[in-house]
């Protein structure tokens, strides 16, 4: 008894599949009950859409909220602005805080948005809605930027994940930011320098061993798949595939392979090391890649805590956008700088500031963003926008539309369109190049 | 009230289920139908189904020694009473009523520990429902029972969104804006009729104190009295309504209305929190507990489909979420049935399993005579025949549709304006009460203030008098210390104490005066008061007027609504049937699709073996017009060199013809210049000697020339055959030109087409197969064949831990424990041992959890999921390769497979093993060849290639899936 073969049983074959079925999708009342659901079904991705894949996004996740005062927007000799100066760049007219006299001479690279008002002083809400472009709501969650831009633009056939979390410490394992994207675009987290878990052999297992296993095993399957077949199978017996793949390429993950003048370069800290695997990652295929500079919750010290955090800030930050930038990368990789939010313009009684989210600023670079541009403007003290409002909607649609993807596009989700992005907002048109 | 009866056949049904299940499932073509798979697969798809683990080698050889008769039934039974049933059930559970929320305010030995006592005590469903509704949130003992409101963080729309989830089956989520923009069956009336059963919760921080008396901050989920719940849709702004709870299907809930300071308890309730608000008078959730019976079909048919679902892999509506007219089960009447039988076993879930378990089409396959006849590659169809005949039964089937779709959707139409009507009835009659609402919320509003001015104005007034009382009684004690006093003086007159008399005399005089004002502040107060009391029960009064005003409205409304849902369900049938027939006929027509496209692609597959052909012979025929266009040239340049020739000879004849003119012209020259001379020469010498010679000469040439002018004329002759020899063959050589240039054209002519009928080849073989896996889909929709199914990420991580035995030893130490610690007696009853057994099982998979918590972790779906879907990244595969767990398992150790497989002397026995052992099957031809090969050539390192071997059927795609 022979029992039939799912198609050609090739991955584009996979795509086509799923292609035609969005095609079916809206004429049948299905819910997305398919055979074989490659993971959670969705669809509805122009054919186009798909091809994006040499994209890259960059966010550096500075947690806790970093002051816009001692960054982007410093207001000096004004009620508000704290005992810093501030530098001019090296685009005329634009002037940063002192703390940043690296990132001051890529300003031709940067373009700032001095204009973000999120109305949400408070830490994970806040997150949430910068890292998903939507506020919380208890009935639905959405999916987190890295999870829609491995989605959307991530290459499977590099054998690395499309969406990766550095963070200093701890790590391993998967993250839970792909909602209803499923499980398949969660980041893998990486602790600072280390490649991801499991991604080496066990050392019980003798090289020899370890080639004939995956031989064996391979030889096994195949003569399973002679009978049976299908997408299921396919995504099962490629998923090991790519885990061997991500193992031959371990060295990606390596950061020591990295020159000592390239370390030196980034500067020694956490943030410098991770800020070197995130340009190894990005060069090798990586999608998306997060890095976490904490902490900038400062309701005390404000001061003294940003000469030091935005210190390490500045040469890791300037290194990797001048090396971006060197290496022709900057063009298809859009960096993004984000907090929860800012600080108070008030300095408190501890010589602190507090959260503050009505007027704030995130720096982007590269890809499809203006550059050498501060777009947005707060008054005299920065209390408030008074030109080029933003929020956390349209700064998610402006990601996305910076990598080339149409961001008012939805997807089908159990029978449901899904917007990408919040409907509410748009791209901030005028940023985009 | 009971609007809708489940359309019940009586009772006995549960017993026959099995036998209905078949009836239904065989309805299509026999050639649709899977065979059953061979026995001991269908083993291991119940053994899962039933234990989350995959059967033990020693299971499967007993299965397989155990007469036939009989022998499936006993299974199903024996798998029904081992302990891991239960602990199945607790999974299913878990998974089902939370979704993988993280563990928050309800930790999880307390939550997995209640499960299990339900699952001992075989609560049955419905009634387990009930409790985690209506459960008292301020009982420190209900923790568990609460916990699907803690761990949704007591959110009221999370909480309603996944009550219409879990107890009824649909996700209203988008209803509660609007009426759901895609389901037309979702109503935003359903879901805040729904959500009005808890949204008068909130969480509230209590404090009790631990096992060891420290203090313990608990949050709990509170209810308190709740009004109704206005909404408009933001389609729609400024047509508000009001609705206090609804179940699905049902009219709204009229509660009494109880005056806005009689909705609590007067105390709250006897229980171990400190700070516990009291319960409201009247209950929401124990109005909805009360409503998840067996009459409320939607949460039958709910729990129905679920239940049939942990067997077939997929419920009879799916997704298992969405309930709804357009998604009709794919064999009504079977969910009809199921349902039935759930509540004649008043929801004990086990009868059901059983019985569906008995079907015969638990145990289908996926290989039916289509599949059979239909090849691979959809090109050879072992009997065309056999096709067509069947083909021309879709064809019969399909022309039925469109006369009955017709009427389905003529029946839909009358239903709908018929719901239009009541509907708008209902809503006139709703405007009517929204507005009496709000006179109502006005007169609640004074009502609230003047209670709490009352409130104000008894403390004030209670305060006012006891100053007042403080200072009379203050005086009195003066007083009363003055008279014991002047007591003292009768004894003895003391100047000292004289003076004390005076001073506190004095004293009570001085206070005295200020009694006065005191107590007319009491008197104001407490008549400040009683106004103020009037006043309340003057509100309450107006209350009371609005109330009763409201009272006919809201009975109207109920009738209003009772024909409205009585309406919506005719219309809901009416649409669920034509719906259905959509669906079928669209079965139908991907199936005649995929016949006709897979007809496309043998014909393409026909055409290309003609082209095949023809591009043979064509190309021959080019080969062999070459070779004569090459002989006919050579034959050319040979008669064009012959015929060059020959002109060459021609040529030097005539040169020498023309040598003999001249010389015969010179001759005559010479003859007339000696004629000439002769007069000159009279009598001298003798000329004619000369003469006669020359003319001898000249004549001569003459004859010479005549000779050669014969020779020249045959020469010539001669040359124009040999020209046209050179024509001829020239001609020859034109033609063979031509006729190459023609086949050349010919052949460019056949691999164009060959080019592009390969193309459209590949485009029908990819829509072939796209159709083919539409159909497959199909098939799998109405179990005519079994699902696909991967295994979930517990039954994954626990199958492995009993293929490798890992399992087992943990039960054998957990048994040792006990025997050692706390022996059974030689006669423990029955009931002993099998409670011995179950803390056994428990004991192991207490332990052993956190080992199937690292598949958990890498397998499931997000939190929040219904189901988890299927999907494969990396890092399982690299902790499945790496992670050191499974590979360190399938080594040899003990008595596990890998250690039996190591002493194993014959090596087909071994493979055997192996592959029953792991995959509950005989091994195949090939994979005996392959295994035992590598085993025979293993020599030294044996367990090493063993544990490979095992490592790599773990790791292999089939044990990842369903059999």
């Amino acid at each position: 008894m022979k029992i039939a073969k799912y198609a050609c049983g090739s991955t584009d074959h996979i795509v086509n599949r799923r292609r035609f079925l969005s095609g079916v999708a809206g004429s049948v009342a299905t819910t997305g009950a398919v055979v074989g659901g490659l993971g959670t079904l969705t669809q509805g991705i122009a054919a186009a859409e798909i091809q994006r894949r040499d994209m890259r996004v960059v966010v550096f996740n500075m947690h806790g909220g970093l002051s816009q005062l001692e960054s982007w927007d410093p207001k000096p000799l004004t009620r508000t602005g704290g005992p810093f100066r501030a530098i001019p760049t090296s685009v005329p007219g634009i002037h940063v805080s002192e703390l940043l006299p690296m990132t001051a001479k890529q300003m031709h690279h940067l373009c700032l948005l001095r204009g973000v008002n999120t109305s949400e002083d408070d830490h994970g809400k806040g997150a949430y809605m910068m890292l998903t472009g939507r506020r919380q709501t208890p009935s639905a969650e959405f999916p987190q930027i890295g999870s829609v831009a491995a989605k959307m633009l991530h290459d499977d056939q590099t054998g690395l994940p499309g969406h990766i979390v550095v963070t200093p410490g701890g790590g391993g394992g998967r993250g839970n930011e792909a909602a209803y994207l499923g499980p398949k675009f969660s980041s893998i987290q990486l602790g600072g320098d280390k490649p991801p878990q499991n991604s080496n052999k066990p050392d019980a297992v003798s090289d020899e061993a370890e080639k004939r296993r995956h031989e064996i095993r391979r030889k096994i399957n195949e003569q399973f798949l002679n009978q049976r077949r299908s997408a299921i199978t396919d995504a099962y017996t490629h998923s090991y595939e790519q885990a061997l793949r991500l193992m031959e390429r371990r060295e990606v993950f390596d950061v020591s392979k990295e020159p000592d003048s390239a370390k030196q370069r980034y500067g020694s800290s956490d943030l410098g090391r991770q800020c070197l695997m995130a340009r190894r990652l990005l060069e090798n295929g990586v999608s998306f890649v997060q890095v976490t500079h904490s902490n900038y919750d400062t309701h005390n010290d404000n001061f003294n805590f940003h000469i030091e955090q935005v210190g390490e800030f500045d040469q890791a930050f300037a290194t990797f956008i001048d090396d971006l930038a060197q290496r022709g990368m900057l063009e298809k990789t859009l960096v993004v700088v984000l907090s929860e939010f800012g600080r108070t313009p008030n300095i408190n009684l501890y010589y602190g500031r507090d959260h503050w989210s009505k007027a704030w600023s995130i720096a982007m670079a590269g890809a499809g963003v203006q550059h050498g541009v501060a777009f947005g403007k707060t008054n005299d003290e920065g209390t408030e926008v008074i030109d080029g409002q933003c929020d956390h909607g349209d700064i998610f649609h402006t990601i996305l539309r910076a990598v080339g993807v149409d961001s008012s596009q939805s997807l089908i989700v159990d029978g449901r369109e899904v917007p990408i992005a919040d409907p509410a907002a748009e791209p901030i048109w005028k940023v985009l190049a | 009230m009971l609007l809708v009866a489940i359309p019940s056949q009586g009772l006995g049904q549960l017993a026959t289920l099995h036998e209905q299940i078949d009836q239904s499932l065989s309805k299509s073509p026999v050639w649709l139908q899977a065979s059953q798979q061979p026995d001991s697969l269908s083993l291991r798809r119940l053994s899962l189904d039933l234990r989350n683990i995959i059967p033990t080698q020693e299971e499967l050889d007993a299965f397989a020694s155990e007469p036939v008769e009989g022998r499936w039934e006993r299974w199903i039974d024996r798998f029904l009473s081992d302990p891991l049933y239960r602990e199945r059930m607790v999974d299913w559970f878990d998974k089902g009523l939370m979704q993988r929320r993280p563990f928050q305010n309800v930790d999880r030995p307390t939550w997995i520990r209640y499960l299990r006592d339900s699952v001992d005590a075989n609560l049955p469903l419905d009634q387990m429902m009930r409790e985690m509704i209506q459960s008292a949130w301020w009982d420190k003992s209900q923790r568990a029972q609460q916990r699907f409101y803690l761990d949704r963080g007591g959110d009221s729309h999370a909480i309603a969104r996944d009550l219409g989830r879990v107890l009824f089956g649909r996700d209203m989520q988008c209803a509660q804006c609007h009426d759901h923009p895609q389901i037309d069956d979702y109503l935003q009336i359903d879901y805040h009729g729904l959500l009005a059963f808890v949204s008068a919760g909130s969480m509230v921080e209590g404090k009790t104190t631990d096992e060891k008396g420290a203090e313990q901050k608990l949050q709990m989920y509170v209810e308190r009295a709740a009004g109704d719940a206005p909404f408009e849709s933001v389609f729609n702004k400024g047509v508000s309504f009001r609705t206090a709870s609804r179940m699905l299907e049902t009219p709204e809930k009229l509660e009494p209305y109880l005056a806005p300071d009689a909705r609590y308890q007067p105390a709250a309730m006897p229980g171990t929190f400190a700070g516990v608000p009291a319960p409201p008078v009247s209950s929401r959730r124990a109005l909805l507990a009360a409503q998840l019976t067996s009459e409320n079909r939607a949460f039958a048919a709910n729990w129905a489909n679920r239940i049939w679902a942990i067997m077939f892999g997929r419920g009879l509506v799916h997704p298992l979420d969405m309930h709804h007219f357009d998604n009709p089960a794919s064999h009504p009447e079977l969910l009809q049935q199921l349902t039935a039988s759930l509540v004649e076993s008043k929801f004990d879930i086990k009868p059901v399993l059983r019985q569906i378990a008995r079907s015969q089409a638990y145990r289908r396959g996926r290989s039916t005579p289509l599949h059979q006849t239909l090849d691979i590659d959809s090109v050879i169809a072992t009997n065309p025949d056999l096709l067509k005949q069947w083909y021309d039964q879709v064809q019969a089937e399909l022309a039925s549709y469109k006369s009955r779709i017709e009427q389905a959707d003529g029946i839909v139409n009358a239903h709908h304006s018929t719901m239009e009507t009541a509907s708008n009835s209902w809503r006139d009659v709703q405007k009517d009460r929204v507005t009496l609402r709000l006179e109502l919320d006005g007169a609640e509003a004074k009502f609230q203030d003047s209670n709490k001015k009352w409130n104000d104005a008894v403390a004030a007034a209670d305060k006012a008098k006891g100053a007042h009382a403080a200072l009379a009684q203050k005086i009195q004690l003066i007083d009363e210390a003055a008279q014991k006093l002047e007591q003292a003086k009768s004894i003895g007159d003391d100047p000292e104490v004289q003076a004390v008399i005076a001073t506190t005399k004095a004293k009570a005089d001085a206070l005295r005066p200020q009694l006065v004002p005191l107590e007319q502040a009491s008197t104001a107060a407490a008549m400040t008061r009683d106004t103020a009391a009037q006043t309340k029960e003057g509100e309450r009064v107006a209350w009371q007027a609005v109330v009763t005003k409201l009272q006919p409205v809201e009975e109207r409304l109920l009738q209003a609504d009772i024909a409205m849902v009585q309406a919506r369900m005719a219309y809901q049938t009416a649409r669920r049937n034509a719906a259905w027939l959509r669906e079928d006929q669209n079965r139908w027509e991907r199936l005649a699709e995929w016949f006709s496209i897979s007809a496309k692609v043998r014909d393409a597959e026909a055409q290309l073996l003609q082209i095949a052909e023809s591009l043979r012979t064509t190309g021959e025929r080019i080969k062999v017009l070459g070779d004569s266009m090459a002989s006919a040239e050579q034959s050319l340049a040979t008669h064009q060199k012959e015929h060059q020739e020959y002109g060459l000879q021609v040529a030097s004849k005539i040169s020498s013809m023309s040598e003999v003119v001249s010389q015969r012209d010179r001759l005559s020259t010479a003859a007339k210049a000696l004629a000439d001379a002769s007069g000159l020469v009279t009598n001298g010498g003798n000329v004619e000697p000369a003469k006669q010679e020359l003319e001898a000469a000249i004549a001569a040439r003459t004859t010479q020339l005549a000779s050669l002018e014969t020779e020249l004329v045959s020469m010539k002759t001669q040359a124009t055959a040999l020209e046209s020899k050179v024509n001829a063959a020239a001609q020859v050589v034109g033609k063979s030109k031509e006729d190459a240039q023609a086949a050349q054209l010919e052949l460019q002519t056949i691999t164009t087409k060959n080019t592009e009928v390969q193309t459209q080849r590949k485009t029908l073989r990819e829509q072939c197969g796209v159709m083919r896996a539409e159909v497959e889909s199909d098939l799998q929709a109405v179990g005519s064949i079994a699902a696909e199914r991967a295994l979930s990420p517990e039954q994954f991580g626990w199958s492995i831990l009993v293929a490798t035995n890992v399992f087992a030893g943990y039960l054998q130490n957990e048994k040792n424990e006990l025997d050692k610690n706390a022996p059974l007696p030689q006669d423990a009853p029955p009931e002993q041992i099998a409670a011995r057994e179950l803390q056994i099982t428990r004991g192991a998979i207490d332990k052993l959890q956190s080992s199937v918590d690292n598949f958990s972790r890498l397998y499931a779906s997000g939190v929040g999921q219904t189901a988890d879907e299927f999907f494969a990244s990396p890092d399982q595969a690299l902790y499945v390769a790496n992670g050191g767990a499974v590979h360190s398992w399938a080594a040899p150790s003990g008595n596990n497979i890998s250690a039996k497989l190591v002493q194993a002397t014959d090596v087909q026995q071994a493979v055997k093993l192996l592959v029953w052992g792991l995959l509950s099957r005989e091994p195949q031809p090939d994979e005996m060849r392959l295994i035992s090969e590598l085993i025979a050539k293993s020599g030294d390192t044996k367990p090493a290639v063993v544990q490979e071997l095992v490592w790599s059927i773990l790791a292999g795609v089939e044990f990842r899936l369903y059999p």
